[in-house]
């Protein structure tokens, strides 16, 4: 069989090893429902318990901050959601580069009446000034990832935040939510809730090693509700029984991102580097600036990049395309170029690499030299 | 037969031929054998009829499948016989009306006798009365409609009295195999199936060629193809997909040919591959879902430079139907949801911005030859995956 090398971590990461042997371990040690009363309950709560400790430590915020999900899209869910029980319908604020959890979420509020105001973001940041010029009186909500999935680009979420306080006090002190999606963050870039000032923030265990189906939300906002009804878990913000082994070992892996963050930065930024410079004859979409190191995105300008991912694979390459070859079946990264403002054909024709710290030297070269015969055979 | 249940066959069509009529009605005969192959079967051919036997042990789907989809079958139901006697009929009507569709009780009715046998005493109006007198003991509320009723049941009158209830429909047309061979462009769009359904109701065999692009055109898109091939298996009494590798062909004529006229070169040599394949399984025409004017490669003088690259005669079925009424068809036969999926048989790489629209035929005719293509498609034809599907829609 084909040796298959893994350049698609912005889709998912393949599970650590430590995090493994700590779900397994969790599974069949911890037998009980943390909401059961007997000591096996009670042992499964306090696990639960001591889980989200060690988060709320890693990310320096407090305990009672953090919600256990099923991953990111759930997170982002519960933000919105909460929304809904107003009884007004104010206004909120998404970008046109979000995920799609976040940008399908701004689509059902037009429906149910809202306004939603959708930022673009040319060369894939979002700019101060077009979301000052978007509050208004009745903005309740404003919604901008802080890593792009598709070409990752780092937003200046302090700043922008900032905007969004110093309006609050023009207006008299009303409160405005500030949410970011910070799935592809984790581990990543260097960054803190607190200096961020964000209101909420939505994480994916799967994205740093973690297992699939697992993740959490950041909330300080009192006023978050959810639309779910159960036996009053998180809080009452996600009912629902506890997923212990996941929420375990997810905790690992986000221990072994943090710990290693220098040493996989390093490393990832030097691979991006030679990425960078091996394909330097082709269109980089990617900024080199305020970019995270694990995405970088290129253009074949030639392939449709969905015929070109399939090629890569067919030498062991796995990559995301960030556009569908045909015109009837536009998927979501090629919208998200073109609210960039990048090139049709460019967008047309790109492919996401993303690395993790397992990435080699060796893959990457493999991978360049990939690229180059398969473009010299195709020009 | 023992254990088995009688299924009571009208035949459309068929019944107005002449001499012929036998071979047709021995077709179908042997077309619905092959979707009952395994079980027993008991058949008996009579004036616009054919009443089939059919074993317990056969599962109801099977019948369904076999008697539903099969050509020539205008309609079908269980039926019961009985002794030509009016006693004897009512008591088998009481039996028949104790099951569904009329054990509900409820809503309208009407009878429609029939004999075949003029010689029984009664006449079709005085048997219609007399057993609208069963139904009405049994079911006192059920009143009768003779124009819109909501149901029916049916007495013939032949060597024996046959009842039966409310028909279902088949899908009508000729027995396949009682007009030929021929070979059917398979895209994965929404029109190709239902051109091979249109032509197999004519009566038209066929097997199915797809030209697959890979990696211009994704392994999902020919999964699509194959199932729509298995979906309209059951409809052409079996089919063989060829899969032709074509990838090299389009590179070919991308390189090779003006922008415009690419879709107009891929076509004349999908012609020529058609033709080779099928003319080695014997077939002679060529079924494309083409419908005039749907795009730049279906105008008349697009479609008259296609047919000229075609030694075989080419059917195009859908050529006068409305978007619309062939969605409908493709819902009606099943393979809409299946075409629909968004995994493209033709990559957008290899279709051109601005298509010649109305190109004349012995300019693309000599651009063509000029290509030198063929050698190309014959490596191509030697290099076809075959996948062939059973009456029952599955891969054999």
């Amino acid at each position: 069989m084909q040796e298959i090398r893994y350049f698609d971590n912005a889709a998912t990461t393949i599970m650590s090893r430590t995090a493994l042997d700590v779900y397994q371990h969790v599974a069949s040690t911890y037998i009980g429902n943390p909401s059961s009363l007997h000591a096996e309950g009670i042992k499964a709560k306090e696990k639960l318990e001591q889980s989200r400790e060690d988060l709320a430590g890693l990310l320096s915020v407090a305990k009672e901050n953090l919600t256990f999900t099923a991953g990111a899209s759930e997170a982002n869910a519960i933000i919105f959601n909460s929304l809904i029980w107003k009884l007004q319908k104010p206004h909120v604020i998404i970008s046109n580069i979000e995920h799609s959890s976040t940008k399908e979420y701004g689509r059902l509020m037009k429906q149910l009446g809202w306004k939603v105001t959708t930022l673009d973001a040319p060369g894939g940041f979002i700019k101060a000034e077009d979301l000052r010029r978007a509050l208004t009186k009745q903005t309740r909500l404003v919604s901008l990832m802080l890593v792009n999935n598709v070409v990752g680009t780092i937003q200046d979420i302090q700043a922008l935040v900032a905007e969004v306080r110093a309006y609050e006090q023009e207006q008299g002190g009303r409160k405005i939510h500030f949410h970011t999606d910070a799935t592809q963050a984790f581990g990543k870039i260097p960054f803190s809730l607190e200096t961020l000032g964000v209101d909420s923030a939505a994480f994916s265990a799967h994205k740093f090693h973690g297992p699939k189906g697992v993740g959490f939300l950041y909330n300080r906002d009192p006023a978050i509700e959810s639309l779910s009804r159960g036996g009053g878990q998180e809080a009452g913000l996600r009912p629902g029984t506890e997923n212990l082994p996941g929420i375990a070992s997810m905790v690992e892996a986000a221990k072994e991102s943090i710990q290693k963050f220098s040493e996989h930065e390093k490393r990832v930024k030097q691979i991006n580097t030679l990425l960078r410079d091996r394909l330097s004859f082709l269109p980089t979409i990617s900024p080199e600036k305020a970019c995270s190191p694990y995405i970088l995105n290129v253009a074949t300008n030639n392939l449709p990049s969905e015929v070109f991912t399939r090629m890569l694979y067919d030498k062991g390459f796995c990559v995301s395309s960030g556009s569908a070859c045909s015109n009837n079946a536009k998927q979501k990264g090629e919208g998200v170029l073109e609210s960039m403002q990048i090139a049709p054909s460019l967008a047309k024709s790109s492919i996401r690499i993303s690395f993790s710290a397992d990435t080699t030297i060796e893959e990457a070269e493999a991978l360049a030299e990939a690229f180059t015969t398969l473009i010299q055979e195709h020009a | 037969m023992k254990d088995s249940t009688l299924y009571l066959i009208r035949l459309g069509e068929i019944s107005l031929k002449g001499l012929n009529r036998d071979s047709f009605e021995k077709r179908l005969k042997q077309n619905i054998k092959q979707k009952l192959k395994g079980y027993r079967t008991q058949v008996n051919r009579q004036k616009g009829r054919i009443f089939f036997e059919i074993s317990n042990e056969c599962p109801k789907e099977t019948i369904e499948l076999a008697l539903g989809t099969t050509f020539g079958v205008v309609g079908y139901s269980r039926c019961l016989r009985c002794e030509k006697e009016i006693s004897v009929i009512r008591e088998t009507a009481k039996r028949l009306i104790a099951e569904e569709p009329f054990n509900k009780g409820v809503g309208t009715f009407k009878s429609i006798a029939k004999r075949a046998d003029k010689s029984f005493p009664m006449t079709s109006y005085e048997i219609d009365c007399s057993l609208g007198e069963v139904v009405h003991e049994i079911y006192p509320e059920m009143t009768v409609d003779v124009k819109h009723p909501d149901l029916t049941i049916h007495c013939e009158i032949r060597d024996q009295a046959y009842l039966y209830t409310s028909p279902k429909p088949g899908p009508g047309g000729l027995p396949v195999s009682t007009a030929g061979k021929g070979m059917l462009l398979l895209s994965g769009g929404i029109d190709s199936p239902v051109a091979g359904y249109r032509m197999a109701q004519r009566g038209l065999k066929m097997d199915c060629i797809y030209f697959h692009a890979y990696p211009y055109t994704s392994d999902q898109a020919l999964e699509k193809v194959k199932t729509l091939a298995s979906l309209i298996a059951p409809y052409l009494q079996g089919t063989r997909l060829h899969v032709i590798p074509f990838t090299e062909a389009q590179l070919w004529i991308k390189q090779h040919s003006r922008e415009d006229e690419t879709t107009l070169m891929f076509r004349a040599a999908m012609m020529y591959v058609a033709n080779a394949i099928s003319k080695s399984q014997e077939g002679s025409c060529i079924v494309t879902g083409e419908a005039l004017s749907q795009v730049a490669s279906q105008t008349l003088e697009s479609m008259a430079f296609t047919d000229s690259m075609s030694e075989q005669l080419v059917l195009r079925p859908l050529v006068g139907m409305d978007k619309q009424e062939i969605m409908n068809l493709a819902m009606k036969i099943g393979t809409y949801e299946t075409s629909i999926l968004p995994y493209e048989d033709c990559c957008v790489i290899f279709s051109p911005k601005h298509p010649l629209v109305h190109p004349d035929k012995s300019v693309e005719q000599e651009h063509y030859r000029a290509m030198a293509i063929e050698p190309l498609l014959e490596e191509a034809i030697k290099n076809t995956e075959i996948v062939d599907f059973g009456a029952d829609g599955l891969t054999r």
